[in-house]
């Protein structure tokens, strides 16, 4: 089955606000878990609801949400931005005590201060973040799932790497003329500039970032890979919106493995449901209209609260049973 | 003996005739080449400490990164700019 | 009489020059002190001031002097016969020449590396600067108009040349390439570069391209002209490693070998030629062609470069002295640098006078002022060469154009290069911001305005020569003032300077009065090198009025103590 596939190590699970991202993401987890897998789960969404699904206090560490004999493992992680960032201006600071006078320490950390607060500094720690997880799965994970906000922020997260690796480039290339010229410069009596240790460690860092970038955007691109599992339910706004992240997505080359629509109406519940469950089945036809070559996958809804490990393993049971519509009109 | 002596000597010659015709060709443009450095240099700083000097960075979370390698030259360049004063109350170079 | 005695003569004048005359100057004038720090140590930033190797600091200063004004001018002066020219380089260099680039660099070291420039503001006075910088510019832009003219005629005359001395820009650019981007090692790269430059020479002989008369629909000189303004506009905007940087060392590389290829021609073919050449010009000519100006005082800015250059005033104080490694360097640098050029000009001296075979050759070559020129040069050297060494009369008239081209054509793209700063900075003393393409533009037009002024064949082209070496030799006056001022501060004995000044400024302003006549003569008027000349003039009175109160001030004032210099700041910096 598509989301069983092992060959997926990586799976992006969006959509739009409140149709049940978290809840697929982390059953599809647990199903892949029961098969033996080690999978994490990492929330990137602000308003994090990984730990209330799990009923768990889950943090900016993986955390251990469900185990089963067949050795495979559930880890849960919700990305905190300001947390991120105050690691990593920490490091920079410590940096920059190593090379700076005594007397300009407090400076330099107010000097920081801006980077902060700085208008994009939240996203980019949550895609530091998301190349650190994707990068977990040469060793500790098997797979790792992200569940993303709503769809606006994870489009606009998935195209950063790409345009970072050009900003990375750009100021490597002007690394690069420099270090020409400095080449240039040189001759037998020309004392060799302090060829600065500030200046390799600058071209380290730059190098590791711009590493970093290229293989997230390698990563994300790789239709084998990584996919990414659009969830929606069969009414109007979610379907626009579900069309038009597809459309966003298949630009930027990431392959859409699945569309997941959930909490289908069932058609032996009354008239009320059976009723919208018609209006479901338009708009499901219009979807494969649309999208002839992505499949569906349909889950139906579930009654009572889905919270809580025993909750997730149904939905878990009912996502592998794959409901897949036929391409016929007639339901 | 000799032949090596000679042979060093020699390889010696060579090389510091070598290292004369490369100082050659580089010495007059050295200044030229120079300049032309700097401006590089310049504009990487410019880029790097853009969100310090109040032009807003997308990028400032890994700017920041780079900035501690820039603390050496940054009082020349502020100079050059045409600020005579540090444009960062943090940074009182001068 | 055999050209090689006249060699003989000439070096052994240098060599005396060198021995006797350097070090009288390097121990009693200017005092030269091991022990003094020079801006090279002092302010060594791994850039501008580097402790250079005297050798090489020798071979690019030799280099940058050196270029075809050295061949120019004697190959036009000896139209009133050799000896005069040969007089005048010898003696020139040795008194004069060595003295004066040798002092210009003393003087520059010892005012931390800074420039005439400034070092006129500082010993003449602030307005000195200003004149600096309007002489400079004159200077730059005729040296500009002058070679383009040699080059045009070269190039018309020798179509051979046309193929190596374009394609050796092909060449240049291969060079930047593997030096800069490739980081090839530099030796097998010169050897290849030099050795496709010959090659270029033996393809040029074999297919001259001589350009139809109506091409693109202008003459072939108006082309040519043309041509050489934009590929020098190209040259000096493009990054100097492109293009400049290759260029210049080819060019040096070059300058030795056709020294080399021409002292070697006059001896082997003295000693194993089976038809030895012979001086066939007149020692003095009597009979000079109609309309050449007198000997007195033409001579003496007709040769500017290969006796006494402002010039190279410039190129001492500009980057030499700040990279001087110990001051006694100087003398080597600075003296032999001059003699090196008196070497080349001697040389041409003795290929345009022992080359052709018979006086009547040699008078159809110099039927006018100015008609033998460079030509006459590679003519005259070509047939020496072949009689010498064995190459044919053509292939090496090649050599030799294409030398004096590529040597003209450096000091054209780096004079508008020079140039095009010089109008910038002028802008920036107005308030104007001129940035590089307007004022490169600037430059172009004002070029090929002075070219064409000429004549749209830059026929009249060499009529500028005489005014160029007035200019060149105005500067020199100021240089020599300035010597003369430090000198008479320190109480030390000024005449080496002094005598030189006084010959130099009388005769270069006697000339320049003498080509106001010319320039207004009814019957061939030039109104613009007319107001040209005229601002020389008035150029030259200021610096003569300037240098005379400094001077007398110097004297009045207390004396210097030994070590006092270099504490003023720098009026304007260089150019």
């Amino acid at each position: 089955m598509l989301l069983m596939d092992e060959r997926r190590r990586i799976l992006f699970v969006g959509g739009k606000g409140g149709v049940g991202k978290t809840s697929l993401a982390s059953a599809i987890a647990l199903a892949r878990s029961r098969r033996g897998a080690r999978v994490l789960v990492v929330s990137t969404d602000p308003a994090h609801n990984l730990g209330h699904l799990w009923e768990r206090d889950v943090e900016d560490e993986p955390v251990r949400l469900a185990e089963n004999s067949s050795g495979g493992c559930v880890d849960g992680m919700e990305i905190d931005p300001e947390r991120t960032i105050a690691r990593h201006l920490a490091a920079v600071e410590q940096t920059m005590i190593r090379m700076l006078p005594e007397r300009q320490h407090a400076q330099a950390r107010e000097h920081l201060e801006r980077a902060r607060v700085a208008p994009g500094s939240h996203e980019s720690a949550v895609l530091e973040r998301i190349a650190e997880a994707a990068e977990l799965i040469d060793g500790d994970y098997d797979l790792v799932i992200f569940d993303t906000a709503p769809s606006g922020h994870t489009l606009r997260l998935l195209a950063l790497p790409g345009q970072l690796a050009g900003w990375t480039d750009t100021l490597l290339r002007n690394r690069d003329r420099s270090e020409r010229f400095s080449a240039a410069m040189r001759g037998l009596t020309g004392r060799v500039e302090q060829g600065s240790s500030s200046e390799a460690e600058l071209r380290r860092t730059l190098h590791l970032r711009r590493a970093r970038f290229e293989n997230l955007q390698r990563a994300i691109t790789d239709a084998e890979t990584c996919g990414f599992v659009v969830v929606f339910t069969a009414e109007a706004l979610p379907v626009a919106e579900t069309l038009e992240v597809v459309e966003s997505l298949n630009g930027m080359h990431v392959d859409v493995a699945a569309l997941i629509a959930n909490r289908r109406s069932p058609n032996d519940a009354g008239d009320l449901l059976r009723a919208r469950r018609d209006v479901e089945d338009r708009h499901l036809r219009a979807v494969h209209a649309a999208l002839p070559e992505i499949p569906v996958i349909e889950v139906p809804l579930v009654a009572g609260e889905l919270t809580g490990v025993e909750a997730l393993g149904v939905l878990a049971e009912l996502l592998q049973q794959e409901i897949v519509r036929p391409r016929t009109p007639q339901s | 003996m000799t032949h090596r002596t000679a042979a060093l000597r020699f390889s010696e010659r060579w090389a510091a005739f070598r290292e004369g015709l490369t100082e050659y060709y580089a010495g007059p443009y050295r200044q030229t080449l120079a300049r032309e450095r700097r401006d590089e240099d310049d504009l990487f700083t410019l880029v790097v400490l853009g969100e310090a000097l109040g032009v807003p960075d997308p990028a400032a979370y890994y700017s920041a990164e780079l900035m501690p390698m820039l603390a050496e030259d940054f009082h020349a360049w502020h100079r050059r700019m045409g600020m005579p004063r540090s444009p960062l109350d943090q940074m009182s170079c001068c | 009489m055999s050209p090689v005695l006249l060699m003989f003569i000439g070096l052994a004048l240098f060599v005396f020059g060198y021995l006797v005359y350097s070090k009288y100057l390097a121990k009693r004038i200017y005092k030269l002190d091991p022990a003094f720090k020079t801006p090279a140590h002092e302010l060594n930033d791994g850039v501008d001031y580097v402790p250079t190797n005297k050798f090489i600091l020798w071979g690019h200063h030799f280099t940058s002097v050196a270029g075809a004004a050295p061949i120019v001018g004697p190959a036009i002066a000896v139209i009133w016969g050799w000896l005069p020219a040969f007089l005048w380089v010898t003696l020139g260099t040795v008194f004069f020449a060595g003295m004066h680039d040798f002092g210009a660099l003393w003087a520059s070291t010892r005012n931390k590396g800074r420039s005439i420039g400034a070092l006129s503001a500082r010993y003449i006075g602030k307005r000195g600067a200003n004149l600096f910088l309007v002489v400079i510019f004159l200077l730059l832009l005729m040296v500009i108009a002058a070679f383009a003219v040699v080059i045009k005629d070269l190039l018309i005359s020798t179509p051979s040349a046309v193929i190596p001395t374009w394609g050796a820009i092909v060449v240049a650019l291969l060079v930047g390439v593997a030096v800069y981007r490739l980081r090839w090692p530099l030796v097998p790269v010169t050897i290849v570069g030099v050795a496709a430059l010959y090659a270029l020479i033996v393809l040029g002989d074999q297919v001259p391209v001589a350009l139809p008369d109506d091409f693109l629909g202008m003459g072939p000189a108006t082309f040519w002209i043309l041509a050489l303004f934009i590929y020098g506009a190209i040259a000096s905007l493009l990054p100097v490693w492109v293009l400049l940087q290759p260029r210049d060392y080819i060019n040096g590389v070059q300058l030795f070998v056709g020294l080399g290829l021409l002292y070697g021609a006059v001896l082997i073919a003295t000693l194993f030629a089976a038809d030895k050449p012979e001086i066939v010009a007149p020692m003095i000519n009597m009979s000079v062609p109609e309309g050449t100006p007198s000997m007195i005082p033409l001579l003496f800015v007709t040769i500017a470069c290969g006796a006494i250059s402002g010039f190279h005033g410039m190129v001492s104080s500009g980057t030499s002295s700040k990279q001087l490694d110990k001051e006694p360097d100087a003398r080597f640098v600075g003296y032999f640098g001059a003699v090196g050029e008196g070497l080349l000009s001697l040389g041409t001296i003795l290929a345009v006078i022992g080359g052709f075979r018979t006086v009547a050759e040699w008078e159809e070559v110099y039927s006018s002022f100015g008609a033998g020129g460079v030509g006459a040069f590679v003519q005259g050297g070509g047939m020496l060469m072949e009689n010498g060494l064995g190459l044919p009369a053509s292939l090496s008239a090649t050599v030799l154009a294409t030398m004096a081209v590529l040597f003209a054509a450096t000091t054209m793209d780096t004079g508008m290069r020079l140039l095009r700063f010089v109008v910038q900075e002028i802008g920036d003393a107005m308030h104007i911001k001129i940035k590089k393409f307007p004022a490169t533009l600037v430059v172009v037009v004002v070029g090929l305005g002075l070219t064409f002024s000429q004549g749209f064949a830059g026929d009249g082209g060499l009529r500028i020569w005489p005014l160029f070496g007035t200019t060149n030799q105005l500067m020199a006056a100021l240089t020599l003032s300035i010597l003369a001022v430090m000198l008479i501060r320190k109480r030390r004995n000024a005449l080496p300077a002094l005598l030189p000044l006084i010959f130099v400024f009388v005769m270069s302003f006697w000339a320049a009065i003498e080509q106001l006549a010319s320039f207004a003569d009814p019957a061939e008027p030039d109104w613009l090198l007319f107001v040209l000349d005229v601002i020389i003039i008035v150029a030259s009175i200021w610096v003569a009025v300037e240098a005379f109160i400094a001077m007398r001030k110097a004297a009045a004032d207390p004396p210097e103590p030994e070590d006092q210099d270099a504490s003023i700041q720098a009026v304007r910096e260089e150019v």
